[in-house]
This record gives C-alpha cells, structure tokens and sequence, in this order.
C-alpha cells in the first residue's frame, strides 16, 4: 500500500499506482481537511494525480524529485497555493 | 453517408489487402522472394497512406503496426516465421472487416478500439524493444498540428524565459498538446509519465477538460485532464516519444518571439522616458552593448512584479545573443513607452507578414523598421518560410559538389513562383533574378544561396536542418505499364442492357425498309435503309462482343483465395500439401468466374478433407509425405476448362457403392451393374456425402451436388475421375463467355412463363377485345393500317387455357413479334420484365422437342422455357 | 542551360489554370490530391507510377509535380532524378510525398530533386497553401 493514512495525514511511498487513486479518494472523502505528505514520491500515476487536483488537499511535503516537484507545484499552484500558505 | 473518396478506399483497400495476402503466402515458402516482399511492404504502406485521409484511428494504427514489423521483414531484420504469417494474416482478415464495416456503415464497429489496441500490441511485441528509438524515422508518426497557442501566454514567465533562451541558442521549441482519452488508464496508460519523458521540458501545464465535480462524485479512473506542454526538442522526436498515443497529441513548432508576453501590474512604477528616448537610436545604429547595460541597470531598479519588469526581462533575454532581433527589441521598448502589455513584433518577428496579400517586400535586416504594423499571431502562416528554407537546403546540396544546372533551375522557378504568388514587389523578383543570373553565370550557387540567407534570417532563426546524405538508389526496371481503369459493375451491367436495347431498336429497321418499299413505294430508300442496317448491326455486333470482353476476368481472381484456404486447412488438420497453380491468367466471363467460386471452394475442401492423407499414411503406401493439390486453367475451344487435381488416397468406388445402397440412393441389383465410373459418379447424386461424419471444414452438410448445380447455373458441367491410392481429378467445364440472352419474359397457361427472345419483339400492345376480328378459327386485329394475326400463347403450346378473361379493362396482352418477316401476335396473360439469361439448350430425351430453343434458371430457382419462335410459328 | 526564369510571373499566371501532376501509386490519395488540388483550381493530371509520371512530365506542360516516394516500377527518388537530369523539364518545382517524417527521408527527397517534401496525412488546407506557393498561384 503506497500511500499509509494516518488520522489527518496521508502519507506517499515511492511509487504510487493507478491502484492507489481510488483508496486516496475515499480517504480525502471521508477525512475532510486532511493533508496529503507526498516526501518519499518520487512518480505518481496521472489517476493519484487527477484526485489531487480534484481534491485540491494541503500538501505538508512536496516530493523530493526536483522535477516532479516542479511539476506539481505547478499544477496545483494556482489555487492550491494559497492554501498551502 | 458515404463520399466517393470512401468508397475509391474502400475498392483500393480490398485489392491491396488481397494482394499483401496473396504476396505474404509466396514468402511464407520462399522467404527471399525480393518482389513478394516489397509487394507485401508497398501495399500496407500504401493502405497506410491512404487510411491516413480518413479518421479511422483504430485501423491506421493496426496498419501502422504491420508496415512497422513488415519494413523489419524487409530490411531482413526480422525472421518470417509460420506464426508472424498467421499474425499478419489475423491483421489482415481484422482489416478487411473493417473495410467491409466502412463499406456497409462508413464507419468503424464500436469494438475496433479494442481490438485495435489488442492486435497492435500483438504485432509489436515481435518489434525489437528499441524499435521505437533506433528506427525513429521509419516509425515516426505524425501528430496532428497545433494551432490554438493563446495559452503559451499563460505559462510561467519563467519558464517561457528558460524556453527563449533555448531557442536563441539554436534549439527548436515544440509547443504540445495532448489530450489523453478518458479510459486510457484501463489500457495502461500513465500520461503523466509519457509527458515526464519529454527531454527537455521547459514547462507543463496540467489543466481539466471539464470542471471538477464534488469531490464525492469524482470518478478517478476516467481521466479529464489535458498536458500542455513546452519542450525544447526536434519534433520529431516528441513525435516518436507519442507514437502510440499520437491522434491525441497536437504540436506546433513555435517561434521564440510567440514566448514573449508580458505579465505583472500595468500600473506604477517610474516613467522610463529617457530610456526610451535614447534606446531607439541605438537600435538603428545596432549599438548593443550600451543598452544590454541600461537593461541590466533599470531591472535593478524596478519592482519585479510590474509589467515594466517584465519588459525588461524579456529585453535581457533578447539581447543576450551577440546580434539581437531589432524588431521584438524595437517593439519591446514601445510597450515600455507605452506602458502597454501587448507585444508587438513588426514584421521580421512574424512569418505571416509573408502570407499576407498585397504587394510588400521581403524584411532586410539592415533597413529600420516601419512604424509598427500588426498581424495577428494566431494567423502565422510559416509554410512560405519552410519552403525558402528547403530551397537553401538544397543549394546547400550543390555547393558539396552537386550538379548546379540540374537543380538550380528548379529551385529558380519555385523561389519565382512563391514570390509571385505572395505578391512581392518586383524589386524582390528582380534581385532574385539577377541572382539567378549570376549563379548561372558563375556556375556557382553562391549568388542565390545570399539572397535566400539574407531573406531567411529576417524571417526565421531557426536554420534549416538538412544533412546532405549520399543518395543511394538504383534506377529500377523500367517497363512499359499498362493502365487499367476501375469501372463499378453496375456500369458494365447497364452498358449490357443498352446494347440489348439497340439490337432490339436495330430490328425494327427491316421492317421500316419493308414499309418504304410497301407502303411509300420507294425501292431506293428500302435499299439504303437496308444498307444502313447492316453496317449498325455489324456495329452493335462488334460493340457487344467488346462489352463482353470488359466484362471477361481472369481466373486469378477466384484461385487467389486459395493459398490461404488450403495453408489454413492444412494445417488445421495436419496435412502437408503444397498447392500449386496453373493457368491463372486464363479469362472467362464475370459472371462464370463469380459462379465458379462456391463450387471451387467445396471441391477444394472435399479433396483436402478426404482425399488427401494425413503424412505418415502417406509415408507408409510409399508417397512423399507433402501431398500436392493442383488447380489449373485452360481454355479448350469456347470452354474454360477448370481441373483440381490431387495425388490424395483416391475414390474408392466400392465404398461409394456400400454408402449408396446404405442410403437407398441405389438398390443392389442396380449396385451389382455399376461400373467403377459409375459408382465414382454417384458422388453428384443429391444429398451423397462419403465422409463418416461431416466436417466442418468441408461439406457442412451438402455434397458434390451443390458443385453440379451452381456449374449447371451457368451452362457448365462437372466430371471426376479418380484412380485409387494415386487420387483425383475433378474437372469443371464451363463456357468462356455467358451466352446471354435477353428475353421478355411473359406469363401464359394460368401463370406458366415463357421467355421470347428479344430479337423477335417489334412491340407490346393492348388490344381491345372488340378490336379483335375473328376470320374463322383465325383473330387478327390492326395494328396502324397492317392486319396481324393473333395467335395464343397458351393454345399453341399446348398448355391448359387459362380461366383468364382479362383484367376487367377489356384489353388483352399482345406481344408483336416479327418471324420469317411477317408479323404476329401473341396473346399473353401478362407482360413480365425483360431480363438477360443464360441459355442451356435442352439435352437428353428433351433434345427434340421442338419449339424451344432452351430453359435458363431463374434468380428464384424456377426453370423458364425460352420459345424459339421460328419453329413454333 | 534553359533559363530557369521562362515563366512564373504573376502576369503569366493570370487567365491560365496551373498544371499539376500527381505521381502516386495509391487510387485513393490521388482521389484525394485530384479532389483538394481542383478545388484550389488546379488543372490535375495523374500518374500511378514513377515511369507513367516520368511520361507526362516529358510530353505535357505542368507548373507542380506531386510526387509519392514509395511506388512500384519506378519509385519516386528515381523519378525525380530522372527528371533533373532533362534539361527541357527539370526546372519543373517537385514536391515530395511521404509518410516518414524524419530529417534522413527529407534529405534523401531533396537529394533526388524535390524542391519542398510534405508528410502524410497532410491536411487539404497545407496541401492547398503549399502547392499555391510552389506553383506560384496567386489568391484571387
């Protein structure tokens, strides 16, 4: 299971799946408000990446991949951005 | 629904899948065979190409996949084993359903995506894994073109800065777009990671088609989201990168100047007059280090976020190269005068100012600039640029030595033709001619290469990219080629009813000389409309005998299915037969060749299924073990003469006897007399089938009496003979052409129909009753001053009058027809239409009978007697 | 040496159809070049192989050549090299057809003689834009 929830948390491995995007949508669904720590990610499927940018939760930790990094801060900066301020 | 560029696809598609088979199974047995090869390559690169006009994404894909491992069969890169035949020949047979499916719907079924993708996958898994990368040209694809690029505006400014730089250090900037379908993640696909794979990319933009909806209503498998990107790369490599995916990819190459707009607050900041003031001066004088240091001064002192900042960022970026673009640094100082957000490039920075109408002159770097024009961005037309591109490309060719006369004359006119049909000012002409001159002069391209240099830098930075190669390719045989016109059917068919219809006008020509002689009293107009008919019937006899030939096919065109047919069966079944053909050039009638194919297919399967024996039976009666099928073609006098021959185990006519007898075809006293012939020909009796049970390859239930019926149809006839343990030959005759006969037919004796030949009709008339005379047993009636007598049909035959009175209008049914060159009556029951037939005479005990010329079957099954007019009356 | 500059003009244009010869193997894209290239109102004469288009090109005035690459008898690299190798028509402007997008396939086009080289599928209005330019067609 790449992605571990913890109470308010959800917390990415390495690698996540195409499997992972539904388990990550129930959590958002049904943990409003909590965070998503994307640390350890170094590529996640464009289907993790699609409940992201539904979902638009706060991301404690962006990966550490610079260019994954750089790409997610730049599709979810224009509204995700003020939230994670 | 359907346009006639589809259905010209349509007829090409079936002919080019029909010829890869066909070729496919000749390299099966002779792998080297250098023309099967390239026959098989160049009709998939040709269906290719020709698919490519249509949206048929599923069926352009598939196809691609197959030229793909076929150029590796070509280039023997790659071994065609029996497997990889059966592979192509799956693609092929899912190809012509297609085909079939566009024909009769003018679309794709809903399933072709699917089996598409599965079948795509299937072939390219025999690709080499590094198919994609080291044959990048051969499998280039291309994506469709970008035109919508208002959204590079909203990309970050810095990374469009990254991207600027880039470019003007001679990279090529490739604007893409991809738009993944909706269920590509049940397919395996992860855009993201395709994207991610771009080498150098210089920004992404990750956006959703559609507005989100509530998060408890988010369907995360159907993926919404659209890529756009910026990529400092070839496209043709982006290209390579979205092969797979690439109908929902869309790339534009983009002009650095495109990168430039200008972001941040419009309002604020100090008024940079004395900048301006002194900045266009040292433009003009292309005095560059002064203002690179008023730039990097200025940002120092302006607030990033004001859109002054961002003009002076893009300033920077421009002239960080040693010669800068005066126009975009010319139009980049008139937004700081202006405080203006909107970039406006004069002509150099725009392609378009060479697709605009009107007369105008090509941009000279060293002139300086007109007040500022504008053209739309949007409109950018760089087709004139890519072709004065090409031109240089080409005399880049000559100067390494090339043949200045052979190609300078080409690319003179194409440079004059695209002058003139931009509607340059002829000072642009006349200096591209002197060029020309002087090149021409000199025997050397310089002159024109200058012209064209100093044209291009105005207008494109990016220099064209063309490597000279050494060509390499051999004239090839030169022959003389035959021209064959493609004609639907239907066209032949109404030419066939045109010519019945002008033998039957043509008939009615002696009649008209009888009446000059008769009735006018004029010998000489007889004589010369006599005259005139001979030479029309020799015509239409020569122009019916053309027609006929049109319509005369060879019998390749039903003996090329079998290849595949028989390599299937046998292997289905274990056999080892090798087929062989004969004679497959030889011509009969369409309609024989049409009619020939059931029967062929049957006797065909029959001698595979039964005759021929498995190997190791062979092996033991002392036969090699690859039996041999031979179909061959001959014409005999006015016959074509089909023979399928086998060297399988035989008819063994004991057998065929015990079958008959267990069947009660025949009793055993009539089984006792038979000679082996004769029990070899019980085989055509009805419903006879020797098989233990009935294979589904052959028979399906219905025996060699099928054969005999559907060769009859057409006025042929079967025969077989059969030598034990050496095998079989079954022989069709068939006539070489239809002997069509156009008839009317009508109906008599209560529903009975009888053709008359259509050579006999003058005319059908109603008559009415009281105008019918009655002279003893005799009825005559007039018709325009001639007295023609009435004969009824029904009485002459013979058959029961019918308890027809009429139909209530008092009219009775009259067909004139003119014999011995009188006329007569007919009395019909009914007109019915006039069709052509194929005439069987009788044979037999029927042979005699008189007043028919002979039966034809109908569409329906029924036999129609066909009069012969000349003897009944 | 035949001076390349014999017509071109726009004056000679005016009032005159340009000539176009389309030399492909496929019934279906010359259907298709016969079809955008009339309306573009081009005169559209059709060759099916290298050795046929190599006839035309010899007995018949043509403004454009539409060449395929890929055709059986003679294919299209040889058929432009013939061509430039005859002085009376090898100022005639050729442009090459392909299904291969590569810089290689390009040179290689250039090399035998084209003087633009366009990729399949290519959209009615470049192939239009295109063959208005090389010809030299001016919009009405």
């Amino acid at each position: 299971m790449p992605f571990s929830f913890a109470k308010n948390t959800a917390t990415a491995e390495t690698l996540c799946t195409v499997e992972d995007a539904l388990p990550l949508l129930e959590y958002l669904q049904s943990h409003r408000g909590a965070k998503v720590d994307l640390g350890p990610c170094r590529h996640l499927h464009t289907a993790v990446l699609q409940v992201l940018l539904a979902a638009r939760p706060k991301i404690t930790v962006l990966p550490q991949d610079p260019v994954l990094s750089g790409l997610l801060s730049q599709a979810l900066g224009a509204s995700g951005e003020k939230e994670t301020k | 629904m359907s346009t006639p560029l589809l259905e010209r696809f349509v007829s090409e598609a079936r002919d080019l899948l029909q010829a890869a088979a066909t070729g496919l199974l000749i390299l099966e047995r002779q792998p080297g065979d250098e023309a099967a090869v390239n026959e098989v390559f160049r009709s998939v690169h040709t269906l290719k190409g020709s698919v490519g006009l249509f949206d048929f994404p599923a069926f352009t894909k598939l196809v691609h996949a197959g030229e793909d491992v076929l150029s590796l069969v070509r280039a023997r890169q790659l071994v065609l084993t029996s497997e990889l035949v059966d592979r192509l020949l799956d693609t092929f047979d899912q190809v012509s359903a297609w085909v079939d499916a566009i024909d009769t719907t003018g679309t794709l079924p809903k399933d072709a995506d699917g089996a598409s993708r599965e079948m795509t996958a299937g072939l390219r898994a025999v690709l080499p894994a590094d198919f994609g990368a080291s044959q990048a040209t051969a499998s280039a694809v291309r994506t469709g073109e970008l035109v919508g690029l208002d959204w590079l505006a909203a990309l970050p400014e810095k990374d469009r800065l990254a991207a600027f730089a880039q470019a003007m250090d001679g990279a090529e900037i490739q604007a893409i777009e991809y738009a993944p379908l909706q269920d590509c993640f049940f397919s395996g696909e992860d855009p993201l990671a395709l994207v991610r794979q771009l080498a150098d990319l210089q920004s992404l933009a990750i956006e959703p088609t559609e507005p989100w909806p509530v998060i408890d209503h988010l369907d995360p498998y159907r993926c919404v989201l659209c890529f756009r990107a910026l990529a400092a790369m070839p496209r043709v490599e982006v290209e390579t990168l979205f092969r797979y995916v690439v109908e929902q990819v869309r790339v534009a190459s983009v002009p650095p100047e495109l990168l430039i707009s200008l972001t941040g607050d419009p309002n604020g900041g100090p008024v940079y007059g004395d900048f301006v003031d002194e900045a266009y001066p040292l433009i003009a004088a292309g005095d560059w280090p002064p203002l690179r240091r008023a730039v990097g001064a200025l940002l120092q002192l302006t607030a990033p976020t004001l859109l002054l900042a961002s003009a002076l960022r893009w300033l920077d970026a421009i002239l960080a190269v040693p010669v800068p673009n005066s126009d975009w640094v010319n139009a980049l100082i008139a937004c700081i005068a202006d405080g203006e957000s909107n970039f406006r490039p004069v002509k150099a920075a725009q392609p378009a100012a060479l697709a605009n109408s009107g007369s105008r002159h090509l941009p000279d770097p060293t002139a300086v600039p007109e007040a500022p024009g504008r053209t739309d961005p949007g409109k950018v037309s760089s087709t004139a640029v890519r072709i004065l591109e090409s031109q240089r490309a080409i005399l880049g060719l000559l100067t390494a030595g090339g043949d200045i006369a052979a190609r300078l004359g080409s690319v003179a006119q194409t440079v004059t033709n695209l002058l003139a049909a931009e509607g340059h000012r002829a000072d642009d002409l006349a200096a591209w001619s002197r060029a020309v001159d002087a090149a021409i002069a000199q025997d050397n391209a310089a002159p024109v290469i200058e012209v064209l240099d100093r044209w291009l830098a105005a207008n494109h930075p990016s220099a064209a990219s063309v490597r000279p190669e050494a060509g390499e390719h051999l004239i090839q045989e030169i022959k003389q080629t035959s021209r064959v016109l493609k004609v639907d059917q239907a066209k032949i068919d109404t030419l066939m009813n045109l010519i019945g219809e002008l033998v039957v006008s043509k008939n009615s020509l002696p009649f008209l000389a009888k009446r000059a002689e008769e009735v006018h009293g004029s010998r000489e107009m007889s004589r010369e409309i006599k005259d005139l008919h001979a030479v029309i019937d020799r015509l239409a006899q020569e122009m019916h005998g053309a027609i006929m030939a049109v319509r005369m096919l060879p019998v390749s065109e039903v003996f090329d299915r079998f290849p595949r047919l028989v390599r299937d069966v046998a292997r289905k079944l274990g056999k080892q037969i090798e087929l062989s053909i004969e004679g497959a050039d030889t011509a009969a009638d369409k309609n024989i060749i049409e009619a020939l194919g059931d029967p062929l297919l049957h006797i065909v399967r029959n001698a595979i299924d039964h005759g021929i024996e498995l190997p190791d039976e062979r092996d033991a009666s002392g036969k090699s073990t690859q039996a041999t099928v031979l179909l061959r073609a001959f014409q005999e006098r006015d016959q074509v003469v089909i023979e399928v021959v086998d060297d399988g185990r035989g008819i063994n006519p004991e057998k065929i006897k015990a079958s008959a007898l267990a069947k009660g075809v025949i009793d055993e006293e009539r089984a006792a007399r038979l000679t082996d012939q004769e029990a070899v020909n019980l085989v055509f009796t009805p419903g006879f089938s020797t098989a233990a049970q009935v294979s589904d390859l052959s028979g399906r239930g219905v025996g060699m009496d099928v054969v005999v019926n559907g060769v009859e149809k057409v006025g042929g006839s079967v025969s077989i003979i059969s030598v034990m343990g050496q095998g079989t030959t079954v022989r069709l005759s068939l006539p070489l052409s239809m002997a069509v006969t156009r008839v009317m037919v009508v109906e008599a004796g209560g529903g009975m129909l009888f053709g008359i030949p259509m050579d006999h009709i003058a005319e059908t008339v109603r008559v009415h009753r009281d105008a019918v005379h009655r002279f003893k047993q005799s009825e005559a009636f007039v018709l325009r001053d001639a007295i023609v007598p009435i004969i009824r049909l029904d009485r002459l035959l013979g058959v029961e009058p019918s308890a027809w009175f009429g139909d209530g209008s008092d009219e009775d049914a009259v067909l004139v027809v003119r014999v011995g060159g009188g006329l007569v009556g007919l009395l019909v029951d009914h007109f019915r239409e006039g069709m052509d037939i194929i005439l069987k005479p009788f044979d037999g005990i029927l042979a005699d009978i008189q007043g028919y010329s002979g039966s034809a079957l109908l569409g329906d099954g029924r036999v129609l007697l066909v009069l012969n007019l000349r003897e009944l009356l | 040496m035949n001076k390349p500059l014999a017509r071109g003009h726009d004056s000679d244009m005016r009032g005159r159809r340009p000539r176009v010869l389309v030399v492909d193997d496929g019934i279906t894209m010359r259907m298709f070049y016969r079809s955008v290239l009339e309306a573009a109102g081009f005169l559209v004469e059709e060759a099916a192989n290298g050795m046929e288009g190599y006839e035309k090109v010899l007995t018949q005035a043509f403004d454009l050549m539409i060449v395929d690459i890929n055709m059986p008898k003679l294919d299209g690299y040889a058929l432009m090299q013939l061509i430039r190798g005859e002085p009376a028509v090898r100022g005639v402007p050729a442009v090459m057809i392909s299904t291969e997008a590569g810089d290689r396939d390009a040179a290689k086009a250039y090399e035998a003689g084209a003087n633009f080289y366009l990729v399949k599928p290519i959209p009615p209005d470049e192939l239009t834009e295109v063959a208005r330019l090389v010809a030299g067609v001016t919009v009405p």
